[in-house]
């Protein structure tokens, strides 16, 4: 009867979103997603696309350029634009006018992005920079500079918890457990449940290991293939990790077991498929960063983990 | 082009509710502020999960179909492109994949199978004049000591992979032709899983384009 409740639905919302969090916690993302993004674009050549030839852009459909005021043959253009997102995801990640340092680069890379990809697919998810686009962006929305910044105000204790640390947390936890809440989704409703299917699970594996352009790893790959019984486990439990990822979100339990799963997750894909999945290092936003703090300041200072009051109150609410 | 257009008013409406949650947040008292973000967040909440459950890729807020389709269990898969150059002695040799940069390879081999068909003669020539090149150029640097570099010389090993791993052949110099290449071939490979399960050279290899210079 809770759930015809009206209230109870807004009560969850507003814990959900708005109970007090920490300034740690959100400038921990705004470091993390910095680091990364920037890793990512320089790892790139990105700008060098922009000066392919022009029959390789000729079939690109103009609302597509136009959608990311992408002009093509320009490179020296896009090599400048690339240098100024690499300063201010510098600038986020050191905390040097953070939120418009968020904001300039996830602009930014909403245009630099699809360069990769711009070619032949619109939509160049799974190469590693969609998440950081609505991420920084997120954060230039938040009050993300309040705490480890290079900048004075961002020094010294932080600021005591507040809803406006949460609700941009839960935003970037949430694009990144739907990342595999709608891969499963997409599989099922694609594919079907058979997807899941031990024959499916082989081809899958076969296909990645056979083929000799990507084929890297191929031990695990043939082992599995070869196992009716481990075809069936794998694809079930892949249906069943990226739909119950979703629970992280609103359990603790979740997020101590799955979350770190993760990274065996996309250890396992690499190793038996070939396949590579950045957004790994995303997934610290999920951690307690006062908790973290406390820990390194304590192993820092060789003293015995002091919690002040605050952090033990921070540590149970949020992430 | 549909879902470009509408992939561009919910990124704008994702930033300009981004914007005003920050810059009016300040001139507002709480409770309207929290009416404001609350409205923000609903607004994220109905692209993210309209994008996903409608399965229309409204890039940044992406529908994930990440390998949502089956492979043929008994069937072939679909033709896979594969780039080769030939030397003067007509022998063929793989290209490492690095040779096509600022191109990864996925990217190149996916743009080939969708649009290379599309293309009239004299633009495929130049498509093949420029792969070319760049194996060409790829090769005399793999001979090098230095070898092909990363993308990113910074971060060397480090540089993030593509999305497919690839494997470097020319990475140690006696894997590498020893002489130019004169002539590049596209070809599309096919072949049953099972059936190569049991011999790996048992692929379907069919000639697609042929570029030589004049």
């Amino acid at each position: 009867m809770k759930l015809l409740d009206p209230s109870w639905w807004i009560l969850g919302w507003d814990r959900f979103w708005f109970a007090p969090g920490s300034a740690r916690n959100l400038a921990a993302a705004r470091i993390i997603f910095g680091v990364y993004s920037l890793w990512v674009l320089l790892s790139r050549n990105v700008a060098e696309m922009s000066g392919l030839p022009p029959v390789f852009w000729s079939k690109v459909d103009a609302t597509a350029l136009w959608r990311y005021l992408v002009v093509p043959g320009h490179p020296g253009l896009e090599r400048v634009l690339v240098g100024i997102a690499s300063l201010a995801l510098l600038g986020a990640a050191a905390g040097i006018l953070p939120r418009l340092s968020c904001l300039v680069s996830g602009l930014l890379l909403y245009h630099l992005a699809p360069l990769e990809s711009l070619i032949w697919i619109p939509h160049p998810y799974a190469r590693g920079l969609t998440i950081s686009v609505i991420a920084l962006l997120t954060l230039s929305f938040s009050r993300c500079g309040d705490c480890w910044t290079l900048t004075r105000s961002g020094k010294g204790n932080p600021p005591s918890p507040n809803s406006d640390y949460t609700w941009p947390i839960r935003l970037l936890q949430l694009y990144l457990v739907q990342i595999y809440f709608f891969s499963a989704y997409a599989k099922v409703s694609i594919v079907g449940w058979q997807w899941a299917s031990g024959p499916n699970i082989r081809s899958w594996m076969l296909w990645c290991t056979e083929e000799e352009q990507i084929r890297v790893f191929h031990t695990l790959g043939t082992w599995i293939a070869d196992r009716p019984l481990a075809c069936w486990c794998v694809g079930i439990g892949t249906l069943v990790f990226e739909f119950g990822l979703f629970t992280a979100l609103f359990s603790k339990w979740a997020r101590w077991v799955l979350v770190p799963l993760v990274a065996l997750f996309h250890a396992g894909i690499l190793l038996s498929m070939n396949l590579v999945f950045l957004n790994v290092p995303q997934l610290l936003v999920f951690a307690n960063w006062d908790v973290l703090a406390a820990r390194m300041n304590s192993l820092l200072h060789r003293a015995p983990v002091e919690r002040p009051e605050s952090t033990l109150k921070e540590a149970r609410t949020l992430p | 082009m549909k879902t470009n257009i509408v992939s561009l008013i919910c990124f704008i409406a994702f930033v300009t509710g981004g914007l005003l949650v920050a810059f009016t947040g300040a001139f507002l008292c709480s409770a309207r502020r929290r009416r404001l973000t609350n409205i923000f967040l609903l607004l994220v909440l109905f692209i993210s999960f309209a994008a996903g459950f409608t399965q229309h890729n409204l890039w940044p807020f992406s529908s994930w179909p990440v390998l949502a389709y089956p492979v043929p269990t008994g069937g072939r898969y679909l033709p896979l492109p594969r780039i080769m150059g030939v030397d003067d002695g007509g022998r063929e040799h793989d290209v490492d994949y690095r040779a096509w940069r600022p191109l990864a390879l996925e990217e190149l081999l996916s743009w080939i199978k969708l649009n290379f068909a599309r293309l009239d003669s004299s633009s495929r020539d130049q498509v093949g004049a420029y792969l070319l090149s760049a194996a060409n150029r790829a090769r005399e640097q793999a001979i090098t000591p230095a070898g092909l570099p990363y993308p990113n010389r910074l971060f060397g090993p480090l540089t993030a992979p593509t999305h497919m791993m690839h494997p470097a052949i020319w990475s140690s110099p006696e894997n590498v032709p020893r002489t130019p290449f004169v002539e590049l071939r596209i070809y599309e490979d096919t072949w049953n899983i099972e059936e190569r399960r049991l011999d790996p050279k048992k692929v379907d290899r069919v000639l697609i384009f042929a570029y030589r210079p004049r």
